[in-house]
């Protein structure tokens, strides 16, 4: 077992990061926390610059994090809760409407083996690329994604629909709170993106599929995919982190044994890639 | 289970079993000692106010600033003097709410009855800031600035302690003093000056559960929330409440799923659900024939059950309610 003092975090990450305005904004209301363990975005929202403050102040809540060789759920828990408190403090105050999206990962470790903590309230969005596969880990918190989930919208009419903006939840703005969590045991070379609604807007999921499949550096990748929405038309503030996974303790997943031993299953490695017993149930052995 | 993190100042930070409480360097050695002795005894609020009171002779004005977080019936009990500060998280209602709580601008204390807390600091800083407390402890006296205890499993299930253990009956502590002027109180008659913050739940306290689960691989893990067993396990998608301990088990043949079986308590039952296995899974139960669990569906179990998950491995149900 590795000395106390000089413990390895269970995933070693490389990072990049960028944000702008956008072409059409005045004012930048994202916010974002990008240095290990912890890497978040926060889209805020709210006149007369509130959204600036909600959304700084929800990530605000995540320094505390940095540093650390991993982050414990119940933590993020109560930094959650502490900006839900500060955000509808300043609303009180101020009068004003406010509030802020968040979604993110953060490193943390389970028996030794390094996870993917993810976040998410709201409509910012949180992806894995795995095995060459882009998938989207958050759920939005939107009338479309419920919609969706109802089968009451096709998911073709969803960039059309007029309530495509609405959020179902956030930190703030008098909505429920209520994040979701996710833990994901992580894998060596998982590469995962947090950005907030101007990138996924502008740019559909395959193009930011090939763009971070091209891209190696994770900072080249996070700017090749902010350039390329700001030129689609950048509607939106834009913000964008790309993380990769470089080492990860307790991995013992096909691919961080070496690319010769992996089975036939590759093409489905991201699915349950369990074996199929036969030829008799256990039930029948018992008789 | 609960964890206790501080941050090193220069106040005591007392940590029992059953709470912690942060008290200014003015206290004397004795003082100090009284208030541990009756943290340890797991007296409950009503014996750290006592014990408090009684150490600075009675008189109101001469009893320092503190703040107390401790399991007293089935709530955290929180009382904060001065400028002291507490920051609480909550469930309520199936949000997790924030609230702070100071003894600023009161006469005596402010008090706070929280039923399922997520966690509770207590510090002298006024600014809560993103800061951490950072170094572990279980038990014992400190020099802090900062105290966090976070709360994990579910505490409202008649959990009534830091740790479940057996805690002592409270005593009654009536006290008799007569010799004081107007300007002194007992402890009883502050008591008395705060607003009554909860009912007071006399009843018996469904003993602590012991409910846990033994697997094969020699681990066992108590039932105080969701637990998901599998071969890579992860969560999807869940509330922060419901969020499951991970247990991974060994499975060369790749016979077990990632995710396998799901275990949740369900106020007095235990239920568990194959989670769509390729391999499915296997419930043995004395006098009856095993059976294969329902692919997905949901199977209260029963003490001394046994769920057989493939490759040798199989988990049993011990103590259950």
């Amino acid at each position: 077992m590795a000395s106390a003092l000089h413990q390895t975090a269970p995933i070693e990450v490389r990072w990049g990061a960028a944000t702008d305005t956008g072409r059409t904004r005045a004012i930048n209301e994202d916010a974002f926390l990008a240095d290990a363990p912890v890497f978040v975005v926060a889209d805020g929202m709210g006149g007369h610059e509130a959204g600036e403050v909600a959304s700084a102040i929800a990530v605000s809540w995540f320094e505390a994090f940095v540093g650390l060789r991993s982050v414990d759920p119940a933590q993020v828990r109560v930094a959650l809760a502490e900006a839900q408190r500060e955000i509808s403090q300043l609303v009180a105050t101020t009068e004003r409407s406010a509030g802020t999206t968040l979604t993110g990962v953060m490193v943390t470790e389970i028996e030794s083996r390094g996870y993917w903590l993810v976040v998410n309230v709201g409509d910012s969005r949180t992806y894995r690329l795995a095995h060459g596969a882009l998938t989207q880990i958050s759920v939005d918190h939107s009338v479309i994604q419920e919609l969706l989930e109802a089968g009451e919208l096709d998911a073709r009419l969803a960039s059309q629909h007029p309530q495509r903006n609405v959020i179902t939840r956030a930190l703030g703005a008098g909505d429920p709170a209520d994040p979701d969590f996710w833990l994901l045991p992580a894998e060596l070379g998982d590469r995962i993106l947090v950005c907030s609604d101007g990138l996924t807007n502008e740019l559909g999921d395959d193009r930011i599929r090939s763009i971070l499949t091209d891209e190696p550096d994770p900072n080249a990748a996070a700017v090749r995919l902010l350039r390329e929405s700001l030129l689609h038309g950048g509607r939106d503030n834009l913000t964008v982190l790309v993380i990769d996974a470089v080492s990860v303790s307790g991995d013992d997943s096909d691919f961080a044994r070496g690319f010769d031993t992996v089975p036939v299953t590759f093409a489905r490695m991201d699915a349950d890639d369990t074996i199929p017993r036969t030829p008799r149930s256990r039930t029948e052995q018992e008789h | 289970m609960t964890e206790v993190r501080y941050q090193p100042g220069g106040w005591f930070g007392l940590v029992s079993n059953s709470g912690l409480v942060l008290l200014p360097d003015q206290l004397s050695e004795d003082q100090l000692l009284a208030v541990w002795t009756t943290l340890e005894e797991g007296s409950g609020l009503a014996g750290i106010l006592d014990a408090l009171t009684t150490a600075f002779g009675l008189r109101l004005s001469s009893v320092p600033s503190f703040a107390i977080a401790i399991f007293d019936d089935r709530d955290l009990r929180i009382a904060v003097r001065g400028e002291v500060f507490v920051d609480i998280v909550e469930r309520i209602d199936g949000q997790d709410v924030a609230s702070e709580l100071s003894g600023e601008a009161v006469t005596t204390w402010t008090e706070k009855a929280v039923r399922s807390p997520v966690s509770v600091s207590v510090r002298i800083e006024p600014e809560p800031g993103p800061l951490s407390p950072t170094l572990p402890i279980s038990q014992g006296v400190v020099l802090a600035s900062w105290m966090t205890a976070t709360f994990y499993g579910a505490l409202d299930d008649g959990h009534n302690d830091w740790d479940d253990e057996e805690r002592t009956d409270e005593p009654e502590h009536d006290r008799t003093e007569d010799d004081y002027d107007g300007a002194t109180m007992t402890a009883a008659q502050l008591r008395a000056m705060q607003q009554p913050v909860a009912d007071s739940r006399a009843d018996a306290l469904p003993p602590a559960s012991t409910a846990r689960i033994d697997v094969s691989t020699g681990e066992s893990f108590r039932l105080d929330g969701p637990i998901i067993i599998g071969r890579r396990p992860q969560a999807l998608r869940v509330a922060p409440d419901e969020i499951p301990k991970l247990v991974s088990v060994p499975s060369p043949e790749q016979d077990i799923s990632r995710s396998h079986l799901e275990i949740r308590v369900e106020g007095e039952e235990v239920v568990v659900r194959d989670l769509d296995t390729v391999n499915g899974s296997v419930l043995r139960r004395q006098g009856s024939a095993p059976s294969q669990l329902e692919s997905g569906g949901s199977t209260r179990v029963l003490s001394n059950d046994v769920i057989d998950i493939g490759d040798g491995v199989s988990v049993t149900f011990v103590d259950l309610p």
